[in-house]
């Protein structure tokens, strides 16, 4: 991960506008509202999660290569995936998993030409059929727009903090 | 198995729990004593996968790894070859190497000190004349080598019985399907990331459908097919049809299995597969294996296979192992493996492809987990236990001696997976270089 940076100075309101968005997008997702969910992305939006690279002893380095995903979508294929969770045999998601999602230190840079760049944390609480409960937790670099006066969302890239995967079958978004 | 084990489990009889008839016992997911005697009789002496080459590119670079349960460190030694021991210092057992890839020359425990080279052979004892006061005769304190290694198609493949059969001898009769999914034009690499997942399944449930299992697809599947087409001009095609499926089952003797696909350009589409991926596979990728193998080649497109006991793959691209971890769980490791002379366009494309359908997240493979872990959730209690799984299908055809091939659906497949398993876990290790 990045070295955490020094803060910016936000405005408040800025601030406070951004936090209530991603609220209100774990929301969206948290009551199962997927088709809602996918508004709030751009058109060209990049969806990633890379999968977590090892923790490496100090000094040394990750072999070079192109690196493994976990997620990997344009609009088309997070569009397949809303598609999927509303069908009746999504059988992973049948019944819908309980899910809770907490946003946090939510830090925020200008960005350029009208974009923001936002990173913050995630602790996804998740609870299957009363038997199975999983936790998740990590991070995001988002990459938020002003569409219309709205914001949008234009590149997520998300850190999961397990590189053994234990919240099996991994069939939520983030 | 041993003594305190068998007494408070009882002694099942292992062969006795697949019947003639193709049912099985579904202790066979869950009992104490069978997940104690695989350590040994399976994962003890079969071929396993430990990682791709490109993962070791140079002298001193290491993974760890799994067989069975049992830890490995893989490195890559200074004469360039590719070496595996187990991953336990031979004084007080503690791990010699506690991470999962890097660069070393040698490893040195936590504990006290003791040392090992590359190839697991012990090199130093801090103060030893003065603490021990005896002979630490170094060939017989190094820790234990994996004494078979063999690379195919840059698949580094492990095993314990130095009696084995050579992996080609091993694979028998599916080693051209083998050679035919993981070979290519100069080489494969793996991408940088092993995705690993952990599952409250038995890793029999995973080895076994991938052997034999073309028809859950339509059912287990229909939510992903469904939105593929929703977005996918091209995934308009007819839903893979369970009754008449347009594949051939493949099953070994040896407990090998898979399902290739005839007209694979279609059903990529269905899978809502990249063209600019089928270009390369069914353009250069074919010519090369068309040259070296021969027409058979067109016609030989391994969709989904097990190579037993454990190494499961997804052609193109993708190989895992299901490891277990006790009874109820399996470790599973998958590697994304592209073709090192693809365009990176392409590489990137079988990336996206395989995320999308059954990297973790993939809507394929998470209804494929939900109903390994639903089946195995419900195998806790006593009464569920009691009556065998039926595993029949297919067996009004006669099954060949040899090689099997036959039109899907069928669980020959699985039956020779559960067939093997049991020649295996019945006979002595002691006999060692099992064929």
């Amino acid at each position: 991960m990045n070295t955490p940076r020094s803060p910016f100075a936000v405005d408040p309101a800025l601030q406070a506008e951004i936090e209530q968005f991603l609220y209100h997008e774990a929301a969206l997702l948290d009551e199962g509202c997927f088709e809602q969910w996918l508004s709030l992305m751009t058109p060209d939006i990049e969806y990633r999660m890379p999968v977590t690279q090892p923790a490496l002893a100090r000094g040394q380095r990750p072999i070079e290569g192109t690196r493994a995903m976990h997620f990997e979508d344009d609009h088309r294929g997070l569009r397949a995936r809303v598609h999927r969770l509303g069908s009746k045999a999504a059988w992973s998601d049948q019944p819908p998993p309980l899910t809770r999602r907490s946003i946090t230190n939510v830090r925020v840079e200008p960005g350029d030409d009208n974009s923001l760049r936002v990173r913050s944390n995630f602790v996804l609480y998740i609870v299957r059929r009363s038997a199975q409960v999983d936790l998740l937790a990590g991070t995001r670099e988002d990459t938020l727009r002003r569409v219309e006066g709205s914001l949008a969302i234009a590149r997520r890239s998300t850190h999961l903090d397990q590189q053994m995967i234990l919240a099996n079958p991994l069939s939520m978004l983030f | 198995m041993d003594q305190p084990t068998a007494a408070l489990f009882g002694s099942l009889d292992v062969d006795a729990l697949l019947h003639e008839r193709g049912t099985l016992d579904p202790r066979a997911y869950v009992d104490p004593s069978i997940h104690a005697l695989e350590q040994e009789r399976i994962f003890g002496r079969s071929w396993l996968l430990l990682t791709h080459e490109s993962y070791l590119p140079e002298p001193g670079r290491f993974v760890t790894a799994r067989m069975g349960e049992d830890p490995v460190v893989v490195t890559r030694t200074d004469d360039g070859t590719i070496a595996a021991f187990l991953n336990q210092c031979r004084h007080r057992g503690v791990p010699i190497c506690r991470h999962e890839t890097g660069r070393a020359r040698s490893f040195t425990c936590s504990y006290h000190g003791w040392t090992y080279n590359a190839r697991g052979r012990l090199l130093s004892i801090p103060n030893e004349a003065r603490l021990f006061r005896c002979p630490i005769d170094r060939d017989d304190w190094s820790a234990t080598p994996v004494p078979r290694i063999e690379i195919r198609h840059g698949l580094v493949f492990g095993c314990w019985d130095p009696q084995a059969p050579t992996l080609a001898e091993w694979l028998g009769d599916a080693l051209l399907y083998f050679d035919l999914a993981f070979d290519a034009p100069g080489g494969t690499e793996a991408l940088v990331g092993v995705s690993r997942r952990r599952v409250a399944a038995n890793w029999k449930f995973g080895a076994e459908q991938f052997s034999t299992d073309g028809f859950h697809v339509s059912f287990t599947h229909a939510s992903g097919f469904a939105a593929l087409a929703a977005v996918n001009p091209q995934g308009d095609a007819a839903p893979f049809d369970v009754l008449n499926p347009p594949m051939t089952q493949m099953h070994s003797r040896y407990g090998h299995g898979m399902g290739f696909v005839h007209d694979l350009p279609a059903a990529r589409a269905q899978f809502g597969a990249n063209p600019i991926v089928g270009e390369w596979l069914f353009g250069p990728r074919l010519d090369y294996l068309v040259s070296k193998y021969g027409e058979q080649a067109r016609e030989i497109f391994p969709l989904h296979m097990n190579f037993f006991p454990n190494t499961g793959s997804l052609w193109p691209n993708e190989v895992r192992v299901f490891n277990p971890s006790g009874p109820t769980h399996m470790e599973f490791w998958s590697w994304l493996i592209v073709d090192r002379q693809a365009p990176d366009a392409v590489k990137i494309a079988m990336r996206q492809d395989q995320q999308r359908t059954f990297g973790a997240a993939g809507i394929f493979e998470v209804d494929d987990m939900h109903n390994w872990v639903e089946a195995q959730r419900t195998l806790t209690g006593w009464q569920t236990r009691q009556r065998p799984f039926n595993v029949e299908m297919g067996t009004g055809s006669a099954e060949p001696a040899e090689l099997g091939l036959e039109p899907v659906p069928s669980e020959a497949g699985a039956r020779r997976f559960h067939r093997r398993w049991a020649q295996l876990m019945t006979t002595e290790r002691e006999a060692g270089g099992i064929r």
